[in-house]
């Protein structure tokens, strides 16, 4: 008991002793320091690769005598161009007089002025898009006879053109492709080392009949070529056709089917091409395909008019074989493929084929084709009568997820076929002097504000005059044109495709199918 | 009675827990020596693993080459140093394989012609490994395996365990190279055989071995550029010799899946 007294009064002296201590706390109290940061505007809009952000911005403090430091940094705010988000120091200065290298997209902008005396900082941000001439337009693919390139209509306000730029690779990269025009197509998942790693970006495919180009669509420069696409570049240059299917980038290239399995590793190189079996047999695929998301992408073996199917990481095409219903046969058939796409990219595997016998011209097919379990195909063939306008088609189109109608032109006109109830209806008349050069079913649409003025269902029609071309883009209602064209674009050359591109536009929004 | 017993020991058991030791490496004040991906893949814990089994035959270099080097990859963790630091190398026993002889399958980590070569130098935190293989004469029959783990000394001490060894299975003939993985034999190239891992080579003129296989690691698009490629000239092979198709050393077929 008495050593717990002692304790205790031990720490009681312990205690009073340290209370003595004289309090010399600092109660000079200054109010905190406020630095205050203007001239920098909430956000920006800019050309990337071209523009520079000018910005002269005012720093001051509330504490007198404040010595500034500064820096300027950048980073993507919306984390899909760069996904890591590095951040980037701009400048170190107040005033920032910065190009913007910058790939389309959002980023943000930070200032920061740090008092070097108190240590205290304020940090401004500011957003920052970024587009670049090529954003948004009407990307029309043309020849002149020898040579394809692109031009490109800016839309300023709505789907009108405003300023044209004509033979728009050539101006970027310093060449045209060789040989006349062949297509165009978008794609999203295509990887490259182009901005410096590997990694998927918005890319352009355009192809003619010698010469391919992949392009940056934020630059439009030149990704890879013919030449430097393959891991072995093939010795005919004969770009057919190049689509997106099911987890694969697929080119025919003089009728043989090379792919890019794009959801394995791969650096955007097409693998060789793929052979019709172990017995090497000799094929040559039509251009045209049937791809949909969730099935193998159909092919058309023009040599020997038999269909097969093929998958992103097969070194071999995938032989068919004749679902019990089918009213046809699906190798073998003798058949000239004359137009192939699909209802619906989303959806289950359902096509229409135009078939024209090789040995007796004058029959021909529209065939329905679905494919349920992707490789055995329901062929049901409807022959047609030659008092049909379909009978007579030249250039055929199917309205893609939407009316079961196929488009096609006559002459120099444009008809729908109900693919139901087989109803034509004219649906166009060209006039005279011009020819039909294709017709196509483009689709962008949806709910962004932004894009209001430029979602369009459209039947798009080419036409040739003299040496220009005119592509009239209808409203489609119903399923029919409506009135008069939404708009019309007008160049030299002779054009083949045409696509609306905005940064709205994803991978998705135009079908793989002609 | 039961349920506050219950309520104890539940009370405990966080304590307990929280107490056990964890396994991270903790700057102590020497390095940690520790193997791991080439530079180029430091970082992306994927790539962690792939080359911690290297295989190597000298069938592919000329008859009078007698000894050839593999590399592997050490990172020396704890921060850089002004002055160079020695590692040092053991060989581990493999149980179930033919292991190498030091001397005879490869130089010693003692030899003196190599010892310089084991050091991190100054301002280094990374450096490339040499194991020099030696082309004994047995390499003609068997493939033999030499395993390695870093050992401690005065300037490093061992860091994760999974990160301290590294093997090299070596040979003087066509052995399969590690890259022909199970699940790579399964897409692209099929059961191993010596006599379908020669028609490779002499069909493509490519050396089919470890180096090259491994960029199929890292681009599987590549394999299937070259397994649609082998099936061709597989096709043309066996069309050239009707009835007598292209078979293995135990008397099969030899396919590409």
């Amino acid at each position: 008991m008495n050593k717990l007294i002692k304790y205790i009064m031990a720490l009681t002296i312990v205690g009073t002793t340290l209370s003595c201590y004289k309090d010399r706390g600092n109660y000079d109290y200054k109010d905190r320091e406020d630095i205050s940061i203007s001239g920098i505007e909430p956000s920006y809009t800019v050309i990337g690769y071209e523009e520079k952000l000018n910005i002269q911005p005012q720093v001051s403090s509330n504490y007198t005598g404040a010595d500034f430091e500064y820096f300027w940094g950048v980073y993507d705010g919306s984390g899909t161009v760069n996904a890591r988000r590095n951040y980037d120091t701009i400048a170190r200065t107040k005033d920032l007089d910065y190009r913007v290298d910058l790939p389309a997209g959002e980023w943000v902008i930070t200032f920061a002025a740090k008092n070097k005396i108190t240590g205290v900082a304020s940090i401004f941000r500011s957003n920052v898009s970024v587009v670049t001439r090529f954003t948004r337009g009407w990307y029309v693919i043309r020849d002149n006879g020898t040579n394809t390139d692109v031009d490109l209509f800016t839309t300023p306000t709505n789907l009108n053109p405003g300023v044209k730029y004509e033979g728009l690779f050539e101006m970027v990269n310093g060449r045209s492709l060789e040989g006349k025009s062949g297509s165009l197509a978008f794609f999203t998942t295509y990887r490259s080392d182009f901005t410096g790693s590997l990694q998927v970006g918005r890319t352009f495919m355009l192809w003619s009949e010698r010469d391919m180009a992949a392009v940056d669509l934020n630059t439009f420069q030149l990704i890879r070529d013919f030449n430097t696409i393959f891991y072995e570049t093939p010795a005919t240059r004969k770009p057919m056709s190049i689509n997106v299917g099911m987890n694969a980038i697929y080119m025919i290239n003089d009728g043989q089917l090379h792919s890019i399995h794009n959801i394995a590793s791969n650096k955007g190189y097409f693998a060789g091409a793929k052979i019709a079996d172990d017995q090497n047999t000799p094929y040559y695929l039509s251009k045209y395909y049937l791809a949909t998301l969730l099935h193998n992408t159909l092919f058309y073996d023009e040599l020997n008019s038999t269909f097969y199917s093929a998958t992103g990481n097969g070194s071999t095409l995938v032989k068919t074989t004749s679902a019990g219903a089918s009213k046809m046969p699906n190798a073998n058939i003798n058949k000239t493929l004359r137009y192939l796409g699909h209802k619906s990219y989303s959806a289950a595997m359902v096509g229409w084929a135009f078939l024209q016998d090789k040995t007796d011209p004058n029959l021909r097919i529209l065939a329905q084709i679905s494919a349920p379990n992707s490789n055995a195909l329901t062929i049901t063939p409807d022959t047609l009568l030659s008092t049909s306008n379909l009978y007579h088609a030249e250039k055929m189109t199917l309205l893609n997820g939407d009316e079961n109608l196929i488009y096609f032109s006559r002459g120099n006109q444009v008809w729908s076929r109900n693919l139901s109830n087989k109803n034509e209806v004219l649906q166009f008349t060209v006039p005279a002097g011009e020819t039909i050069s294709f017709i196509r079913h483009r689709k962008f649409t949806g709910s962004a504000a932004a894009e209001t003025n430029y979602y369009h269902n459209a039947v798009v029609v080419g036409t040739q005059v003299g040496n220009m071309y005119r592509i009239r883009v209808f409203n489609k209602v119903s399923g029919n044109i409506s009135g008069n064209p939404i708009t019309i674009l007008e160049g030299n050359g002779f054009a083949t495709d045409v696509m609306y591109m905005s940064p709205a536009v994803v991978g998705s929004t135009y079908q793989p199918t002609y | 009675m039961k349920v506050r017993n219950l309520s104890y020991i539940l009370l405990a058991l966080p304590f307990m827990i929280g107490c056990k030791k964890n396994s991270y490496n903790f700057y102590e004040g020497i390095g940690i020596a520790q193997f791991g991906p080439t530079i180029n893949y430091l970082y992306q814990s994927y790539y962690d693993m792939t080359d911690t089994l290297k295989t190597y035959s000298f069938a592919y270099q000329a008859s009078n080459t007698t000894q050839d080097t593999v590399y592997f990859d050490l990172y020396a963790l704890g921060g850089i140093t002004n002055y160079d630091r020695p590692f040092k190398l053991k060989q581990v026993i493999v149980f179930g394989k033919e292991n190498a002889v030091p001397g005879v399958h490869y130089k010693a980590f003692d030899d003196p012609s190599v010892t310089q070569a084991y050091v991190v130098k100054a301002g280094e935190m990374h450096m490339r490994v040499p194991i020099v293989l030696l082309r004994d004469a047995s390499l003609k029959n068997k493939n033999v395996a030499l395993q390695i783990e870093v050992d401690v000394n005065e300037h490093f001490r061992r860091g994760e365990a999974n990160k301290i060894w590294r093997r090299v299975e070596f040979a003087d003939m066509l052995i399969r190279p590690n890259a022909w993985s199970d699940n790579h034999a399964t897409q692209f190239w099929g059961k191993y055989s010596q006599v379908k891992h020669q028609f490779m080579i002499d069909q493509t003129g490519e050396p089919w071995d470890e180096e090259f296989m491994t960029a199929f690691v890292y681009d599987l698009v590549f394999a299937v550029h070259w397994k649609g490629k082998l099936r061709g000239l597989l096709a043309e092979y066996n069309a050239a010799r009707p009835g007598n198709p292209l078979r293995d050393e135990d008397g099969e077929l030899v396919v590409f899946p």
